[in-house]
């Protein structure tokens, strides 16, 4: 690990050759780029990049973030929107790597605006709940609205009109107990809520208090988020035609002043259509024409298309054949191209209709069968839709994955970005897998040991702490205070709680002093003594050369045999009973020898399984520990036997390496 | 009642006697023995109501001691540590146990159902073949299942299959009979590990001895040899072919 340290110093190192940039200065330059985006799209984006190039050399996060951010805007600008994603996804990541959650928010809320325009909802969707939750997060309320302003837009595009205005009406209390510069466009979004929702009046009113807001606020998309559009368009459905021709040319004053000819398209049709909803035929062809010459000149296909089928109508209504079934077939021959099945559908209802009343049934019977084919498609479109939505939603979990990875993308991106150096940078990822593939076969390794000695430091515990151990000791326990005796209770209880913990520590570590050893082993003798009503006598025998404090040994390898002399051996006799324990060291072990007075190892009852369930997982410690040791762990047992060969007692002889602490 | 301790701590034997002065006043202690030998001469010459029985003691066991004892003209109540072999072995048998150190509460409700809810013939049934499963092979094992009209005796390997209805167990027995018990299915599930028995599902256990063929179509199903078919857990699938190995 520490020769690639070197190695990615010396990579550092060859990248700092050029004069230290700053953050003052690229934040500047980025100010600089943001100004001119959009206007001077060429100078902002060679400012960005050169932000960025320098930005990512030295590893400054935020700075390379914005320029990114910069990039996309320009992208966006210009109707490159999958680039504009693409850009803004690898300008979070930057924003993310440097914490910076109010950077990310901004960036979201751009990208929801990107993902709108591609007609991806449910992206759009997903970013916009991330930025509620930074705003949740950081208890930002600014953000939490922009969240909530984002989602409404998507469901208002989704034609969810329910969620749209839950979602509105939530971003507009946040805006109403603070001062938000997006609040006009909130009230915008409420009111289109309110009008997919056939609440017309509230539409109404909110369309109202969303134009005055624009106003004030000076809001820069007031125009161009095409709310005298959208308010001429509730007042006809009000009835209000007067009204309605009010707001369109409001609107169109301020369209012709910025010369924006798509506004003064589009409103322009509206008043035409207001006129035709007045009877007003003269008036209503004369706006419809205007509209028609503007989309012609600004190549507006959408509106143009529209305009005609309107013409169509109009004409008809008229009287004037001809010029009806002109336009009707210039707008047929659009809407081949556009393919827009929905004015397709129009425009064939109007021309029958035109035919009709002109005495050419047969062509209007032509259209009207070309309209209920239409018709259908329109419903099979609608289907498929509905269809991609739920597809969609299949999409997201996929796409939260996404999001989480973007903070490796940025680092993957950076490396891209080095490739200038390509062989260095070549030889650096070869060198990483090959450390990262050396690394992870030792950690899986590493991993393995790990969770075997767990496994077998848990069953060590179990054996340690068997039932009817545990089940004796509070027999005991309740005993004292059945006889009101508190006292020896207290005492037994003291006993019992302090072996647990002896139990619990050693049973993770490797080796401990003889002296902690013979600690516990005296109390767990205590225990069984105070509870067999001093059934036997113990003496533990500590040789001369061992310095119990010094010395180590592995834990816990005698209490199991100290247990089988006393639950088999001892119990089972009628003479008081008798236990040694001898520690003596020899050469590279320390012999611990356990001897008892009863009945040898012929075991009674039905405890075999238990014990030799104790005594192989004693086999296993001692296998596991052998395989490390040099000096390994030895096992004798054997029945001591008088002269005359009756078995007197048992001997366990058990010989543990010893290691200085 | 008339009651007798066969324990071999001296301690739990104490313990006992002072709960049931204090907790069943009725209970008068008239013998106790501390191994099975001892036991059955106090049983014998005794004459008791109620016998509080260890499980394990330095010359036997408490199956022992009634294996030789007949048949039983008193109440048992068993006391054992935290023998899961012999706790297995009540369930199996459906029969009342304590738990050491013994729980009071536990004590009086076990004297009262000793008292009242179990008549004679009742216990004989359960602890025959209590000492009966001891005594044979770990395949020829017999449960005890009751029902709210009857209680039966059935071979383990006479059950084809168990079914979970809520907190209730459907039996599928090889002869077509069909039996419906109190428990859920978890607790059948946990008793029958020893058993060739395998949680194919959350609503089904089934015993491996039946088990006709597995179909992996439609996310998996088992047929048994009665033809019966059920669905397999999809995370079961893999335990369920280890079961099956290892069974050969």
């Amino acid at each position: 690990m520490r020769v690639f340290a070197l190695f990615l110093l010396f990579q550092v190192l060859t990248f700092c050759f050029a004069p230290g940039q700053s953050k003052h200065v690229l934040d500047s330059l980025n100010e600089e780029s943001h100004m001119m985006g959009c206007i001077n799209i060429e100078r902002s984006d060679s400012l960005s990049l050169a932000v960025l190039d320098i930005s990512i050399r030295e590893g400054y996060q935020i700075q390379a973030g914005y320029a990114l951010e910069n990039m996309a805007r320009n992208r966006s600008c210009e109707g490159q929107y999958q680039e504009a994603v693409e850009l803004m996804k690898r300008s979070i990541s930057y924003f993310r790597k440097a914490g910076d959650l109010s950077g990310e928010a901004e960036v979201l809320s751009t990208i929801t605006s990107a993902y709108r325009k591609m007609h991806k909802i449910d992206s759009s969707l997903l970013y916009s709940k991330r930025i509620q939750e930074i705003g949740e997060m950081t208890g930002n309320v600014t953000f939490l609205a922009k969240g909530y302003f984002n989602h409404a837009s998507g469901f208002i595009e989704n034609h969810q009109q329910d969620s749209a205005l839950f979602y509105s009406l939530k971003a507009l209390k946040i805006a109403e107990d603070t001062t938000l510069n997006f609040l006009p466009a909130i009230l915008h979004n409420l009111a289109i809520s309110y009008n997919l929702s056939d609440l017309l009046e509230k539409a109404k009113e909110a369309y109202v208090k969303a134009e005055k807001a624009y106003e004030t606020t000076r809001y820069r998309e007031g125009l161009s988020n095409g709310i005298y559009n959208n308010m001429g368009r509730c007042y006809l459905d009000l009835g209000l035609y007067d009204s309605a021709i009010l707001v369109y040319q409001k609107g169109l004053v301020k369209a012709r002043n910025i010369n924006n000819d798509f506004m003064q398209a589009y409103l322009t049709r509206g008043v035409g259509r207001a006129y035709w909803l007045k009877e007003d035929l003269d008036k209503a062809i004369l706006f419809s024409e205007k509209s028609k010459e503007i989309s012609r000149r600004s190549s507006l296909e959408g509106n143009l298309a529209v305009v005609l089928s309107n013409l169509t109508r109009y004409y008809s209504a008229k009287g004037n054949y001809r010029l009806a079934i002109e336009n009707g077939k210039e707008g047929l021959t659009l809407t081949d191209e556009t393919h827009n099945i929905g004015i397709k559908k129009n425009l064939h209802s109007n021309l029958s209709e035109a035919y009709e009343k002109s005495g050419d049934l047969k062509n209007s019977l032509v259209h009207l069968k070309a309209r209920i084919v239409v018709e259908n498609e329109l419903q099979e479109a609608a289907k498929s839709r509905e269809f991609a939505r739920l597809e969609a939603r299949y999409e997201t979990e996929k796409k939260e994955a996404e999001i989480a990875s973007l903070s490796q993308q940025a680092e993957i991106q950076a490396l891209e970005i080095r490739q200038k150096n390509q062989g260095i940078v070549l030889g650096s990822i070869g060198f990483l897998v090959a450390i990262m593939a050396i690394y992870l076969v030792y950690r899986y390794r590493e991993n393995q040991r790990a969770r075997q000695q767990t496994e077998l430091e848990q069953r060590f515990l179990r054996s340690q702490l068997n039932p009817h151990f545990i089940s004796n000791a509070l027999v005991a326990v309740q005993s004292f205070m059945l006889k009101n005796d508190s006292e020896s209770a207290a005492l037994y209880l003291t006993k019992f709680s302090k072996l647990m913990r002896e139990i619990l520590e050693n049973s993770r570590r490797e080796f401990i002093p003889v002296e902690e050893e013979l600690n516990m082993l005296t109390n767990y003798l205590d225990i069984h003594k105070l509870r067999l009503k001093d059934a036997f006598e113990y003496q533990i025998n500590l040789g001369e050369n061992i310095d119990p404090e010094e010395d180590t040994i592995p834990p816990m390898f005698v209490q199991p045999f100290v247990e089988n002399a006393i639950e088999h051996g001892i119990i089972h006799t009628d003479i008081k009973g008798r236990i040694e324990l001898d520690f003596v060291k020899e050469d590279r072990y320390i012999a611990i020898e356990v001897r008892d007075n009863g009945g040898g190892f012929v075991k009674k009852g039905h405890d075999n399984g238990r014990t030799s369930l104790s005594s192989k997982i004693i086999q296993e410690r001692m296998d596991l520990f052998n395989r490390t040791l040099k000096n390994k762990i030895q096992l004798v047992l054997e029945e001591i036997k008088n002269e005359h060969g009756e078995i007197k007692g048992t001997k366990v002889e058990l010989k543990v390496p010893f290691s200085y602490a | 009642m008339r009651t007798v301790l066969v324990e071999d701590d001296p301690t739990v034997r104490e313990n006992l006697k002072t709960l049931l002065s204090i907790y069943a006043t009725d209970c008068q202690v008239i013998g106790e023995a501390g191994g099975v030998k001892e036991g059955l001469d106090v049983l014998r010459s005794s004459n008791p109501d109620l016998l509080f029985l260890d499980v394990e003691m330095k010359d036997g066991t408490g199956f022992d001691l009634l294996s030789i004892y007949g048949k039983l003209d008193f109440k048992v109540i068993f006391v054992t540590g935290h023998d899961t072999y012999a706790i297995r072995a009540f369930k199996y048998s459906a029969i009342d146990y304590l738990l050491k150190p013994v729980d009071p509460e536990l004590l009086v409700s076990a004297i009262v159902r000793a008292k009242e809810s179990i008549d004679l013939k009742e216990q004989d049934l359960k602890v025959t073949n209590l000492v009966r499963n001891m005594e044979t092979d770990r395949s020829e094992q017999r449960i005890v299942l009751r029902d709210s009209e009857n209680i039966y005796l059935i071979d383990t390997k006479e059950i084809i299959r168990c079914e979970s209805e809520t907190n209730y167990t459907k039996f599928f027995l090889s002869d077509g009979r069909k039996l419906t018990i109190s428990k859920t299915l978890k607790e059948y599930d946990k008793l029958f590990e020893d058993q060739a028995f395998f949680r194919a599902h959350q609503s089904h256990l089934i015993n491996l001895i039946h088990f006709d063929r597995y179909e992996k179509k439609e996310g998996g199903t088992v047929y048994m040899k009665d033809g019966s078919s059920l669905p397999v857990a999809v995370r079961k699938k893999e335990a369920l072919i280890a079961a099956l190995e290892a069974l050969k």
